[in-house]
């Protein structure tokens, strides 16, 4: 399949079979996501799911799809655009308010857990 | 179909030899109950305290509140396909014990939050400082998959939700509503020269923790479909949401969903309500796409003119409202949306992650990121502990006083988004 | 409580003098001067203007941050209760310097501002967050409606002890700002009777404007770009050498009509000139354009190009610009346009 998975969550990057697209950053994965849709990839996963909000989940995962065609013709899906820029917006928003800590290593797992599980809900639907 | 909805009034909860209601009190046996609800083998540990208005008490973090009830008469039992068999509820009549909150809690994981204050600036906050809450704290095997512990949790509040109310199915209601949700061909005969109104009832269902059940069945697999509103009130949704506290569906806003309760006051009179739509927020946009579509299609064999369209949830879930809204004007079917913001703390942010002019008739909860800061209250049910990572708390946010500053997405129903409560904000 | 009240005005309504003195730094005055004298006689008891900062246009947009600074002073060493600022009509550089002071007071030093000027003054879209605004006409003509509004502001402010109502009733212009409030109906009965108006075609209230769409459709994508002809239009200020038309540095008031070949330097006053002035093709890329025409991946790049000022530019005063300069292009034949900004 042509999916690709751009992720900041360690444990989606040992745990699927796609390929994976790994960043250091939860801003690394925004602007990554940007990216691709710029470049004709098709944006299979909202940037903001999860009610888990941005920023106090360090962690996020998002599916596109590498559609030859669109790619080679340059199609830009302009809705995907919107929606990618507009969740870069609410990550500055939320990045803003919050305050930085060292999360214990359990809440960091339980956040890849329910990072992740929001990831496995989008693939069990394509 | 025709449901009588028998209402007893309770004003007082205490411990007790057995489960009754004498004269507005209702006296639970505790022993019993923790039995009752504890078979499963996964419960290490299960204890049941009291919360009534007034008290000093904060209930952390919370999971899911229940309003007890119990069928009467007509097919099929309370949460059908979940606690009751397969038979389809909404017929009949159904008691329910109002005034009483069963709430569960329990850390499922490390970032929980849900914040009940029974008194104090924060009890404004929230609907659910004014009943009188059962509070079910149950744990488990640490080892156990989060995603258990929260099927643990939940099924222990339905539980105890349905044991509970067993205790009003012989009782005289003090009121009793009556809701009838007809046949189409007679709806649209009653009121031929009525508009026709429906509801799109969007449901949570992004994954783990973030499900709703109908019927038993995970919403995010469903294509769109029309539900009575009577089901509804007979527990055929539940929540499964644990996350955003001020903005998600507890189980007991989907039994007295307020939306579904204000469209019949004006039934036959100034719009025919014809019925509800209920739809998902899935994480894709295909799946998006295609329920958005399905609502439009039902709305249009339903021959509806108008509808409300209530939001559950932050972001994601902005893309679907949005969709519904702009696939349905584009249709001529009119809109009202109803959703909360999260406009920052400063309220300087632009509130949803989608938006069309189309939407041009708003109903706002509130701005979920404004702060409150809640005092110490004498008694913590749950874990207090979790205010620093809470949703919304943030470093510090349990001051040395014992005082926490949160924002108040961390409170349960604070920005309900089916309009349950008063909070609301405009533009200054 | 009788408000201590500081007034920022400019060049021109200080008395100092106009355009020719747009160029001087803030200068202190007690008590009000210009506009300031009709507000203050409006306030009586409640208030008075104890100290007026006038400084020029051009100064204030041009070192910034040097005027804040001297600003700031002042108002450190005063400590009002309130920051008057204006009234700036359709004044552009005269409503971003209010703005600028309005963002100063109200962000660094916590003084609240009240301020106002024409809808349109970039000076509301940039700093509308950060000031009570009165609208008041495009010219100094609605001086006379402007004083006693914002007397009636500053007014209900004293009464009100800081917590002015919603712009409608308070009569300034929206903030931006969302506010959480408690209301006597719950959201579902909001809902349902906003359902009823709109099916009635009744007049309602949407309790959440979406933001501003101004949103222009892509059109469908050029099929032949080797047979057409394309044309360079910005809004990034690149004008020939010495600025013939003198287009303005901020709040353009006007538009430029120039050969390719002309490209001289930016009249551009929001960025830093030095690479813009270096190679003007970084900005307006006939270069790279000269290139595709003679590569034949365009049909022809056209000879004549249009350049603005988008710099605190009214929305409305580019959108005729844009009408104009489309009408003339179409004339020309052009077919496609490459619009280029900063």
């Amino acid at each position: 399949m042509d999916y690709i998975v751009v992720t900041n969550n360690p444990l989606v990057q040992k745990s699927i079979d796609l390929s994976v697209e790994y960043c250091s950053t939860l801003d690394e994965v925004m602007f990554m996501t940007r990216d691709f849709i710029h470049l004709g990839y098709e944006l299979i996963t909202h940037p903001l799911s999860g009610s888990v909000k941005p920023v106090q989940c360090p962690y996020k995962s998002i599916v596109l799809k590498k559609d030859q065609n669109n790619i080679k013709r340059k199609m830009l899906d302009y809705q995907a655009v919107k929606i990618i820029e507009s969740a870069i917006k609410k990550v500055e928003q939320f990045k803003k308010n919050h305050i930085f800590r060292e999360y214990p290593k359990s809440v960091l797992i339980d956040y890849q857990t329910i990072d992740f599980t929001l990831l496995k809900s989008g693939l069990d639907s394509i | 179909m025709k449901l009588e909805l028998g209402k007893i009034l309770i004003d007082d909860v205490k411990f007790g030899d057995k489960i009754e209601v004498n004269d507005g009190v209702l006296t639970v046996n505790k022993d019993k109950l923790i039995e009752e609800v504890s078979e499963d083998s996964r419960i290490e540990s299960l204890d049941i305290e009291l919360a009534k208005p007034g008290d000093s008490v904060r209930i952390i973090p919370v999971k899911d509140v229940i309003e007890p009830r119990v069928k009467v008469d007509g097919p099929g039992d309370i949460f059908p396909g979940v606690l009751g068999g397969e038979e389809i509820v909404g017929l009949g009549r159904t008691h329910a014990l109002k005034g009483v909150g069963v709430v569960t809690t329990g850390e499922i994981v490390g970032f929980q939050e849900g914040i009940i204050d029974m008194s104090g600036p924060g009890a404004d906050y929230t609907p659910f400082s004014s009943l009188n809450n059962i509070v079910v704290t149950c744990e488990v095997d640490n080892d156990l998959a989060q995603s258990e512990y929260e099927e643990v949790s939940r099924m222990v509040g339905f539980k105890a939700a349905k044991y509970i109310g067993e205790a009003a199915k012989e009782l005289e209601p003090d009121e009793v509503e009556i809701f009838e949700h007809k046949p189409f061909p007679e709806a649209i005969a009653e009121y031929p020269n009525l508009l026709k109104v429906g509801y799109v009832y969007m449901l949570q269902t992004q994954g783990l923790l973030h499900d709703t059940y109908v019927y038993g069945v995970d919403a995010k697999q469903i294509l769109p479909t029309l539900i009575s509103p009577t089901e509804v009130m007979d527990g055929a949704i539940v929540s499964g949401n644990c996350v955003s506290a001020c903005d998600k569906n507890t189980t007991y806003v989907h039994l007295n969903n307020p939306i579904i309760k204000d469209l019949y006051e004006h039934h036959g009179e100034e719009y025919n309500f014809m019925g509800v739509i209920i739809t998902n927020e899935n994480v894709t946009l295909a799946d998006k796409e295609r329920s958005s579509n399905y609502v439009v299609k039902l709305a249009e064999q339903l021959g509806l003119d108008a509808v409300i369209i209530s939001q559950e949830g932050f972001g994601n879930p902005d893309a679907d409202l949005i969709m519904n809204c702009a696939k349905l004007e584009d249709k001529g079917i009119k809109t009202v949306l109803t959703t909360d913001e999260y406009a920052g703390r400063d309220g300087l942010s632009q509130s949803l992650a989608d938006a069309t002019p189309k939407a041009d008739a708003v109903v706002t909860a509130g701005n979920a990121n404004q702060t409150v800061t809640l005092p110490s209250m004498e008694k913590v049910i749950g874990h207090q502990k979790f205010a620093d990572v809470i949703a919304g708390g943030f470093d510090g946010s349990l001051n040395e006083d014992g005082t926490i500053t949160v924002e108040i997405q961390a409170i349960i129903g604070a920005t309900n988004e089916l309009g349950f409560g008063n909070l609301t904000a405009r533009e200054y | 409580m009788a408000l201590r009240i500081v007034h920022y005005i400019n060049q021109f309504f200080g008395q100092i003098g106009g355009e020719e003195k747009a160029h001087i730094s803030p200068q202190i005055e007690d008590g009000p001067i210009g506009p300031g004298n009709g507000i203050n006689a409006g306030l009586g008891d409640s208030g008075e203007i104890v100290k007026t900062i006038i400084c020029g246009d051009d100064y204030f947009n041009e070192n910034a941050e040097d005027a804040k600074a001297e600003i700031k002073e002042v108002l450190e060493e005063v400590e009002p209760d309130l920051v008057l600022a204006g009234p700036a009509f359709n004044a552009g550089r005269y409503g971003m310097a209010c703005g600028g002071v309005a963002e100063l007071a109200c962000d660094e030093l916590d003084i609240p501002v009240i301020s106002a000027m024409y809808p349109e003054n970039p000076g509301y879209e940039m700093y509308r967050n950060y000031a009570y605004m009165i609208e008041t006409s495009n010219s100094a003509a609605g001086m006379r409606e402007a004083i006693p509004n914002m007397v009636k502001l500053i007014k209900s402010y004293v009464k009100k002890d800081g917590k002015l109502g919603r712009p409608q009733e308070e009569g300034y212009m929206p903030r931006g700002l969302r506010k959480n409030m408690f209301t006597e109906k719950r959201g579902s009965t909001r809902a349902v009777e906003m359902l009823i108006k709109k099916i009635n075609g009744e007049v309602f209230e949407t309790e959440y404007p979406m933001p501003n769409f101004d949103r222009v459709a892509p059109v469908d994508p050029i099929e032949d770009l080797a047979n057409t002809k394309v044309a360079l239009v910005t809004s990034g200020g690149i004008v020939p050498d010495g600025n013939p038309d003198r287009v303005e540095s901020s709040s353009a008031s006007k538009y430029g009509e120039y050969k390719i070949t002309e490209m001289g330097e930016t009249a551009h006053g929001g960025y830093d000139p030095v690479y813009a002035n270096q190679d003007p093709n970084r900005v307006l890329p006939v270069d790279v354009l000269k290139d595709l025409e003679s590569e034949g991946v365009i049909g022809e790049l056209h000879e004549i190009y249009y350049s603005t000022v988008g710099n605190g530019t009214a929305v409305a005063s580019s959108k005729v610009f844009a009408q104009e300069i489309a009408e003339t292009l179409i004339n020309d034949g052009v077919q496609a346009v490459i619009l280029t900004s900063t």
